[in-house]
């Protein structure tokens, strides 16, 4: 067990945790913050996906020793009142179904749409890997336009 | 019981338990006398709604939420009949009890496509009941009839005087008047949210991550816990050494079950990282000789060699005239085999449930889809009454059948008990949630089929071969008739067929099989739709018109008129481009779709899918599609990818990795209209899966001339481009 200092969603947490035990599990288990969750554990399915220094990061592979000194954002920072744009774009086309996947689907929404204002389909179809059972895909589709057309008029 | 706003889109599970026992709420808590008789004084409209000082009305959902929008249709009944402002309503999950059960049903059980259908009535009953009562509290200050008086946007209104109340000015006095003896529902012609599509209700919660599912619950002193189950199906645990595993940092505890070992800890991280150091030895058990590929080698000889037996004698679904001198006249005659695997359903969200056992009560937080079930098997595990168990429901990751299954739950008390006063979260890894599924039996269809040059089917000759789902753990319970699942899809009579011989052959196997997302109709739908393609190509028609033609219901024949016209059959395409056409019809619901695929190098890439259904209503238009698109894309799946292999007793696959998911980029552009057409109303979140697959694989003939007679494609040389 080693101590930890880590900046999520720009406030200082202190944890105590093995250094190979993956941010994932610090968030839920050490945090109480449950928004990020548990699909694989392999990083392939991307419920997990949080933000790391601003790059898509699949936490459930993502050891804490790594994690200091980085800022880090998840699901719980990213509006205190679901306004960001890719939140209120995702209520618009009614997209989640079960909503398990979604946290993880909306962070990597929030990074493409930082790096690609105005993504094409072919931009979302290499970019969202994260998997949802439910097929919510033609939705996050139409979502991610919604918010791009939202964001560029702010 | 007592229920707080908290935040307008953020009312939990955990906010309304924190809420409760405050002391300051107002519930509504009397008697509806008269009412239906079953439920007995005011139990049922207490058990369904409520409303607080403030006004906000709480409807309470029976139903598991598991993406199917149920959350939102029964707050939508009961709204619409109270007259209640969309955004002024809030949802909680009901706990276990015979008050929830679904009337068509008679149980407490999410499944079947049934949530909106069982409970329309009953839910617009309870609306109307507290209607009744919102008008005579307004009536008697007003001193008019309170036939006189009818609410909307939350107020009562009593027109003549253009006088008006709120909800909330009404609800202390409310409470103390009789539920009416008899309601009047509201005319669907002046109807503001059924088939409106008003926004979901759960959206905002899971949008914002905020949606508690059973792996989010936090309870004080709460352990994790992480298990490994014998691989080997039925086997048992030999004996396990845990002195190394017992001392890692955060283990609380390692615990050796009957057929698996547990680690409790402080993280899940920890116990699942403890578990891989507990050196175990199993007994396999009989299980260790059973291998898929065998059996499914064996499928295919019961469904092609006549005198093959599995179980027993092949048990008759339809027998119409003499299919063998039909088919011996016929010269336009095919045959074949069709065969698909065992699928899991790999819910995003891995079994999972908390559990607290201490002084012989049981307290349970789960996402179950059949809490009551999961409460009696709490109950009879740890010899204690039903009424000592607690269930606590929580939105759940997925389902497809998986959490009616109540093992989770149980593996989750088993833990508990072992630590009594602990509350203990069990989360199934990726692995065991992969490799201790209840499993979509393996199943193969033999068929042979005659034609004429009119186009009509003189002879069709199909025998199903697999596991019976319902049989499973009581043999022999449907007698000498099939079980309804192995035939479902196959006797429902849509096409006018000359001779007729559809039966099946059971094989048992120790392979755990259950319901798995539109059940017999998931593989059914694909073996039905291919072989009329088939016929209809043996016969030289164009597959719509050939279907059209042998179709004697019109409302089967409007879907299937409806999804042509919209996928513009007929209009010319592209080269390599082709268009499949299915229908099916299931949960009291008709759905056609066509697909539209190009091939190259069999390479598919899925284009476009248009849907019809017919669901006799909508209660929720724009959730109907979403359920349309979600059953496309779940029976896509299991079509490009979907296989599990059991060898020597165990699942080979265990991960994403190993059982994908289609993705994103692999999505076709979706279409879906919607049919109103008044009859009664249908299900929808299963019946949009089986037209899918056989859709599809009719395109990709019409494309290239090639058949797909074996499920997934990835397994027979096809992949996706």
């Amino acid at each position: 067990m080693q101590k930890f200092t880590l900046k999520i969603n720009g406030q200082s947490h202190e944890v105590e945790a093995d250094p190979q035990m993956p941010l994932l599990w610090v968030l839920r288990d050490r945090l109480g913050m449950t928004g990020s969750k548990f699909g694989c554990g392999i990083g392939v399915c991307g419920a997990c996906t949080v933000r790391m220094d601003g790059s898509v990061t699949r936490s459930c592979v993502f050891p804490v020793a790594a994690c200091t000194d980085r800022d880090i954002r998840t699901i719980e920072g990213l509006s205190e009142d679901i306004s960001h744009p890719v939140q209120q774009a995702w209520i618009a086309e009614q997209v989640p179904q079960c909503g398990y996947c979604q946290s993880g689907m909306i962070m990597a929404a929030v990074a493409l749409l930082e790096e690609t204002p105005e993504p094409t389909d072919a931009q979302i179809d290499a970019t969202m890997t994260n998997l949802c059972r439910c097929g919510t895909y033609p939705r996050v589709r139409k979502a991610i336009h919604r918010a791009a057309r939202m964001m560029a008029q702010a | 019981m007592s229920h707080v706003h908290i935040r307008p889109w953020l009312i939990t599970r955990r906010s309304l338990l924190q809420a409760a026992g405050s002391g300051t709420l107002l519930a509504w808590t009397l008697p509806a006398k008269g009412y239906g008789g079953a439920a007995g004084d005011g139990e049922l409209l207490r058990a369904y709604l409520s409303i607080e000082p403030d006004g906000t009305v709480v409807i309470t959902t029976p139903d598991a939420e598991l993406g199917q929008g149920i959350y939102t249709t029964h707050a939508l009944l009961i709204a619409e009949e109270l007259g209640a402002d969309w955004d002024r309503v809030r949802v909680r999950f009901s706990g276990a009890g015979e008050v929830f059960s679904n009337p068509q049903k008679k149980l407490q059980a999410t499944g079947r496509s049934m949530g909106a259908t069982g409970y329309y009535r009953l839910l617009r009953e309870v609306g109307a009941m507290a209607r009744g009562q919102l008008c005579a509290a307004a009536a008697a200050r007003w001193q008019v009839p309170a036939g006189e008086c009818d609410t909307e946007s939350h107020r009562v209104e009593h027109a003549a005087s253009g006088r008006r109340l709120a909800f909330a000015e009404l609800v202390a006095d409310a409470v103390r008047i009789a539920p009416p003896d008899q309601v009047t529902l509201r005319d669907p012609a002046r109807f503001r949210l059924i088939g409106r599509s008003p926004s979901r209700l759960e959206i905002p919660l899971h949008a914002s991550g905020r949606s508690d599912f059973a792996v989010d619950v936090q309870l004080p002193g709460m352990k994790l816990a992480a298990l490994k189950i014998c691989p080997t199906f039925g086997g048992r645990l030999k004996s396990m050494d845990a002195e190394a595993a017992g001392q890692m940092a955060g283990v609380h505890s390692v615990h050796a079950l009957e057929d698996a070992v547990a680690v409790v800890a402080d993280s899940w991280w920890e116990a699942q990282r403890a578990l891989q150091q507990v050196k175990v030895e199993w007994d396999d058990g009989e299980a260790a000789g059973f291998d898929s590929q065998a059996m499914r080698a064996g499928l295919k000889t019961l469904v092609t060699d006549r005198d093959a037996r599995g179980d027993g004698p092949p048990r008759v679904a339809v027998t119409i005239g003499d299919v063998n001198v039909a088919l011996a006249d016929s010269p336009r005659r095919v045959e074949g085999v069709y065969e698909v695997p065992y699928l899991a359903h790999a819910t995003m969200e891995p079994m999972s449930c908390v559990a607290r056992v201490d002084n012989g009560r049981c307290e349970l937080w789960s996402g179950t889809q059949g809490p009551m079930r999961a409460r009696d098997t709490a109950a009879a595990q740890l010899g204690i009454s039903p009424e000592q168990v607690t269930v606590h429901r929580c939105f759940s990751g997925g389902g497809f059948g998986r959490r009616w299954q109540p093992d989770f739950v149980e593996r989750a008390v088993d833990v508990a008990r072992r630590v009594p006063g602990v509350p203990v979260k069990l989360i199934f890894s990726r692995e065991e949630d992969t490799r201790h599924d209840y499993y979509r039996p393996a199943y193969a269809c033999g068929f042979a089929g005659s034609v004429d040059a009119a186009g009509e089917i003189t002879a069709l000759q199909l025998r199903v071969a697999g596991a019976s789902l319902f049989e499973f753990g009581r043999p022999g319970a449907f007698g000498d008739r099939p079980d309804p699942s192995s035939v479902s899809g196959l006797n429902d009579g849509i096409y006018r067929i000359g001779s007729a011989l559809i039966d099946w052959s059971p094989l048992s196997t120790p392979v755990p099989i259950g319901v798995w997302r539109a059940v017999g109709h998931s593989q059914n739908g694909f073996f039905m739709e291919s072989i009329i393609d088939e016929l209809a190509h043996a016969a030289g028609k164009d597959p719509y018109e050939f279907r059209r033609a042998l179709m004697e219901d019109e409302r089967r024949r409007n879907v299937l008129d409806t999804v042509a016209k919209a996928a513009d059959w007929g209009t010319p395409l592209a080269e390599g481009h082709g268009r499949g056409i299915a229908i099916m019809e299931g949960y009291g619901s008709i759905v056609a779709q066509v697909a539209e695929v190009s091939v190259r190098d069999r390479r598919i890439k899925l284009e476009r899918m248009v849907t019809a259904i017919d669901c006799g209503m909508a209660v929720h238009p724009d959730n109907v599609r979403a359920q349309m698109e979600g059953g496309i894309v779940f029976g896509l799946t299991a079509m490009v990818h979907g296989a599990i292999d059991v060898e020597a007793g165990r699942v080979r696959q265990g991960n994403f990795s190993d059982y994908p998911l289609l993705q994103l980029k692999d999505t076709p552009r979706f279409e879906t209209v919607i049919i109103e057409s008044g009859e009664q109303m249908g299900g929808v979140g299963e019946p949009g899966l089986p037209p899918a697959a056989p859709a599809v694989a009719n395109a990709v003939f019409a494309a290239c001339g090639e058949r797909i007679r074996a499920l997934p494609l990835s397994r027979h040389g096809w992949r996706l481009a």
